[in-house]
């Protein structure tokens, strides 16, 4: 038992310490799980009885905990990562989509309420994955924060308290990265004369 | 703008700070937190404004997802319309079915309207320009525009044509139409587009989900949301263009100036219709496209070849002329696609009907030049392309061998296969252009084609069209190989071989069909090439030889009564180059002045003649201005004043050319090298003072030149050039033999000096780069000799002796090392008769060099003859000095009474009279 708390809890330690091939071996931890979040998400089945993905990585948390494979403090690890794994399947729906031919009008459907101009499965959203590997380049947290806000769709209270900071700072910061990705999403938008 | 990471923090801080600040407050707190820092002051306003952008944004996007929930509800009518249900929804509006309420009409209609409560000017100035647009087009293939109004809202609406259709590549595939039917659909579709690029209007956005075809077949375009109106002007459809605005575009029909933003014309339409066309034929789109980002887009749409495209009706590939055209309107450069719907139509139809298409044309020189593009990067990959050419060049050989209905087919390859050929050359020539340095690559291009063409030359036997491309390629490999005149490897002996071969080939087609123009043109042409090759290794007589057998090529081609201009104009050149090979100066040449302005007067009779059948044909035009620079050249020599006519003419002949008013760098530097020759002219004709200004005028042009791009080493050069011709102009003026007193003599020199100082740094700048190049080496030895001499006539203290001693040691050398060169004969006797201290001249070395200088020079230059009667004089044997001035005088033609005479001219008749004096 103690052996498979470690495992976990060093492999979330391997990975937090920058191991990204760890990723991978995490990955079938939440993956099917938040594929099925993902597709209802997709669908836009905003059924109130459907599991968030937050409250689903909330109960298999719960769940290795009771099991003893993760250790207490790996809380923010385990969240941080859920968070990578939903953009990633986010991701690869949005990439799959724009390979197909697409036909019919497009039907809105927004990534988070609080980033209504990106649409799931959209081009955009690729662009987002790519200004987000930019910006990891210059801060990783800030990365991290809008994977849990808008990829995992924690509410800025569970995001503060993950990220150990208070829901103000959340709030704050979170601006500022919506301006820095919109930005850098709509260049042209500068050059418009107001 | 991007920010640099240390920077984050501090822009957050300041950005932070002013969104807790009122408005009016936000600027003043930037000015005082960014201080000077003006980027930094920059990028956080660029944050505030994008922040509020965002705010907008984002609030009209949820309303306009929140309004999805409630299609129909809030919103029934719409002028005197009511609203049955949504159909689509775009960036900007929604479309809906709708009937009109009053019971006038039971037809439905389409309504389109903004319904985005935030909606900018932007899309209401886009919608007004859909409505004016759609307004003037009026097409039974193009949804009409019914009505328009204001809603109760004050937002604008249009009502169209309601098209009861499916997108047509789902209409193809529902009804299983056939090939040829899913063409007929398509050229339908052309006519439309064509309609409206007659109606001055760019759709910008077709791809099936704008095409909608009816169950009785009719295709109908839809959405011109995105069109954009161009505004008529002379210069036709083709060329007007418009810029990309605010709209998107959809990447997988998007064509790559719509990807990089560049100005979109007619022919982003034909290439929307290409992709539309591929799939349509194939099921598939021609690429691929992943993360759609700028950065894949640009790699895979402005790059990337399209997938090869393979029928959906089965098969393993499309047919031939179906392929060429498809790949014809997807072509990167939109020159190279159709330029109209219409053309593309008119191929298609050309398919259709079994003729020949026009895309054929220039299809395989297309792929091969994609395929060149990559290669001139990866030398490995080089040998793939010739594998393939070689394949194909064994199957077209293989063809031609086959008689009767085989035969026309082959012929048609082996047309593909010259421009095969061709193409690969001119890519080869590229890539010499592109990159000078990496000879290693380029050689072994040398070598695949040359092997191509031994192994194909082999096979040509009696086929006149694949011997006329084998004499057209091998003339353009040697010209590459070593056309002194062109972008060249350096290899002349390599390039004898390859023009020989061209030109054994080339004789025996004019032998055996004397009346075949296209093989006489051909000869021509490996002549002239052979002609500048062999000049360019001094065999000049070889050469001249060689050139006059192209004009007189050129002599029987041009009487003949279907010359074109660029024919004529070609001849003009070949006269041109003889001009140059028996007379112009500074090169080598047979000295026969009086043949060569002959030439060049042949040149201009014919350049004038192509201007008469197109009186804008550009290379007659340059030639125009041309050849009296030429012919001013070789008659400074004697003549003077004549060449300084002949200069002035050339100026207001450049200045008049099209180019000369757009002030581009060659037109510019055409000025200055014009302004430099008439000054030069002024100087012989001894008037040094006059001449002065222009000379300052075009140096300071050559130098703004080389100011503009320090490392162009031939604006360098004209800089070098440009300063030591006016040094002459100050050391003419200063001859002792011509002008009396030391002291006015030392006035008169003195501004030579900083133009030598300026020359030498130069001269040693590019010798430094190109330490073996000996030509090199004489300028910089001569302007160390000038500007030691020069100093130690002035009495300037200094090392100057040793500078000149360094210098004409150099010369010296090169004089032995290069016996037949004209430029080191020719600078090594100046610098003797002239140098200073003059314990430096050895008159016996002067005379032996002035010697092999008027040999090289067939003792037709007087100038060459004063340099000898000169040393000879030097040498204190007054009477073969007498001799060798008397022959120069003789070259000379009558001396005009009452005009300048030339400073040869009077020098030559103070050494010719008894008794000269140094």
């Amino acid at each position: 038992m103690q052996a498979e708390t470690g495992e976990i809890t060093l492999l979330l330690e391997k990975w937090k310490s920058g191991e990204s091939s760890v990723f991978e071996e995490l990955m079938p931890l939440v993956y099917p799980h938040l594929r099925q979040v993902a597709a209802a998400y997709i669908r836009r089945e905003r059924n109130p009885d459907l599991l968030q993905a937050t409250a689903l990585v909330h109960e298999l948390y719960l769940k290795l905990l009771n099991q003893k494979k993760v250790a207490y403090e790996d809380r923010q690890h385990f969240y941080t990562f859920s968070a990578k794994v939903m953009r990633r399947i986010l991701i690869d729906h949005a990439r799959g989509n724009q390979a197909e031919i697409r036909g019919g009008g497009m039907i809105h459907v927004p990534l988070s309420e609080e980033l209504s101009w990106i649409d799931v499965g959209s081009p955009e959203l690729l662009e987002l994955n790519r200004a987000l590997d930019e910006l990891a380049a210059i801060d990783a947290r800030k990365v991290q924060l809008v994977e849990l806000r808008f990829f995992l769709g924690c509410t800025s209270e569970e995001t503060a308290a993950l990220m150990k900071t208070s829901k103000a700072s959340v709030d704050r910061e979170m601006k500022f990265i919506k301006t820095w990705l919109f930005r850098r999403l709509h260049p042209e938008a500068n050059d418009k004369p107001v | 703008m991007s920010e640099w990471p240390q920077m984050l923090p501090l822009i957050e801080a300041i950005f932070n700070e002013a969104l807790a600040l009122p408005e009016g407050d936000r600027q003043s707190l930037i000015e005082s937190r960014c201080g000077e820092n003006d980027a930094l002051k920059a990028e956080v306003s660029s944050l505030l404004k994008a922040c509020e952008e965002e705010e907008l944004f984002a609030a009209a996007r949820l309303w306009q997802a929140s309004s999805q929930a409630r299609t129909g509800l809030d919103r029934k009518r719409v002028g005197a319309y009511e609203i049955d249900r949504l159909i689509g929804r775009g960036g900007m509006g929604a479309v809906y079915v709708a009937h009109r309420a009053d019971g006038n009409f039971e037809k439905q209609v389409a309504i389109k309207l903004i319904d985005l409560p935030l909606a900018t000017d932007l899309f209401r100035e886009r919608f007004r320009m859909e409505r004016q647009i759609l307004a003037g087009l009026n097409h039974p293939l193009i949804a009409r525009l019914l009505d328009g109004g204001v809603t109760s809202d004050g937002e604008p609406f249009l009502v169209m044509e309601f098209v009861d259709g499916v997108p047509i590549h789902r209409f193809c595939d529902d009804k299983r139409l056939s090939v040829s039917d899913r063409l007929l659909l398509f050229k339908s579709v052309c006519e439309a587009v064509q309609f409206a690029h007659q109606n001055l209007v760019v759709h910008r956005d077709l791809k099936p989900d704008n095409i909608f075809v009816t169950e009785d077949g009719t295709p109908r375009l839809l959405d011109f949301g995105t069109a954009k109106l161009l505004s008529p002007s002379a210069d036709g459809l083709g060329t007007e263009f418009t810029r990309m605005g605010f709209q998107s575009f959809t990447p997988q029909y998007a064509s790559p100036e719509q990807v990089l933003g560049k100005p979109i014309t007619t022919a982003s339409d034909t290439y929307s219709l290409g992709v539309l066309l591929y799939l349509l034929l194939t099921g598939a789109l021609p690429y691929e496209l992943k993360e759609f980002t700028t950065a894949e887009m640009i790699a895979v749409i402005c790059e990337q070849p399209p997938r090869r495209p393979v029928p959906s009706a089965g098969g393993s590939r499309l047919d031939t002329d179906l392929e060429a055209i498809v790949l014809k309107a997807l072509r990167k450069p939109p020159e190279e696609r159709y330029l109209t719907a219409a053309q593309l139509a008119a191929d298609v139809q050309a398919y259709l009907d079994g003729r020949t298409v026009t895309a054929r044309r220039g299809t395989l020189r297309y792929r091969a030049g994609k395929f060149m593009r990559r290669h001139r990067i990866a030398l490995l990959a080089a040998g793939l392309v010739f594998g393939s050419l070689t394949a194909g060049v064994a199957g077209v050989l293989w063809q031609a061998k086959m008689a009767g209905a085989e035969r026309r087919k082959a012929e048609a390859r082996a047309s593909d296969l010259r421009q095969l050929s061709n193409s690969l050359l001119s890519e080869l020539d590229e890539a010499i252009k592109e990159l000078p340095g990496s000879t290693g690559v380029q050689r072994l291009l040398v070598t695949r084609v040359l092997e191509h063409l031994d192994r194909m030359s082999k096979d040509a036997t009696g086929d006149r069209l694949i011997q006329l491309d084998l004499v057209n390629a091998y003339t353009r490999l040697g010209n590459i190989q070593g056309n002194p005149y062109d972008q060249n490897l350096g290899d002349a002996a390599g390039a004898l071989v390859s023009l020989d071969k061209a030109l054994r080939i080339a004789k025996s087609l004019t032998a055996s069909a004397a009346q075949d123009h296209e093989a006489l043109r051909a000869l021509a042409s490996v002549e002239q090439g052979r002609s500048e090759v062999l000049r360019g290794v001094g065999k000049t007589a070889e050469a001249v030889a060689s050139i006059q057998a192209a004009t007189q090529a050129y002599d029987r081609l041009v009487a003949a009564r279907d010359a074109t201009p660029a024919l004529i104009c070609e001849a003009g050149a070949a006269y041109g180059t003889l001009g140059d090979e028996l007379g112009q100066p500074g090169t080598s040449s047979l000295g026969d002045l009086a043949g060569a302005v002959a030439a060049y007067r042949k040149n201009l009779q014919l350049d004038e003649s192509a201007l008469r059948l197109d009186p804008n044909f550009p290379r007659a035009r340059r030639g125009l201005a041309l050849v009296p620079l030429k012919m001013g050249n070789v008659e400074i020599e004697t003549d003077p004043a004549q060449a300084l006519k002949d200069y002035q003419l050339a100026g207001e002949r450049f200045d008049a050319q099209p180019e000369s008013r757009e002030d581009s760098l060659s037109a510019l530097r055409m000025h200055a090298n014009v302004l430099r020759h008439q000054a030069q002219a002024m100087r012989e004709l001894r008037e040094y003072a006059q001449a002065v200004p222009l000379f300052e005028q075009a140096l300071d042009i050559q130098k703004r030149i080389s100011a503009a791009d320090p490392k162009d080493n031939r604006s360098l050069f004209d800089v070098y050039v440009d300063l030591t011709q006016e040094a002459y102009d100050y050391e003419y003026a200063a001859d002792p033999a011509l002008e009396a007193g030391p002291q006015k003599r030392r006035r008169v020199l003195a501004p030579a000096v900083p133009l030598l100082k300026q020359a030498e740094s130069i001269a040693l700048q590019l010798f430094k780069q190109n330490p073996s190049n000996d030509d090199g080496r004489i300028y910089l030895a001569d302007v160390q000799v000038r500007l030691g001499t020069a100093e130690q006539n002035l009495q300037i203290s200094g090392d100057s002796g040793k500078l000149s001693a360094t210098g004409l040691a150099v010369l010296e050398d090169l004089g032995v090392k290069h016996p037949e060169s004209v430029l080191a004969a020719d600078f090594e006797v100046a610098a003797i008769l002239t140098v200073e201290p003059k314990k430096l001249r050895d008159p016996k070395l002067a005379i032996a060099c002035a010697e092999r200088e008027a040999l090289l020079t067939q003792r037709k230059q007087p100038r060459v003859l004063l340099s000898l009667a000169q040393a000879y004089h030097a040498a204190g044997q007054i009477k073969r000095a007498r001799e060798a001035a008397s022959e120069g005088l003789a070259l000379l033609p009558p001396a005009s009474p009452g005009t300048q005479m030339s400073r040869t001219r009077k020098l030559l008749e103070l050494e010719a009279k008894p008794g000269a004096a140094m």
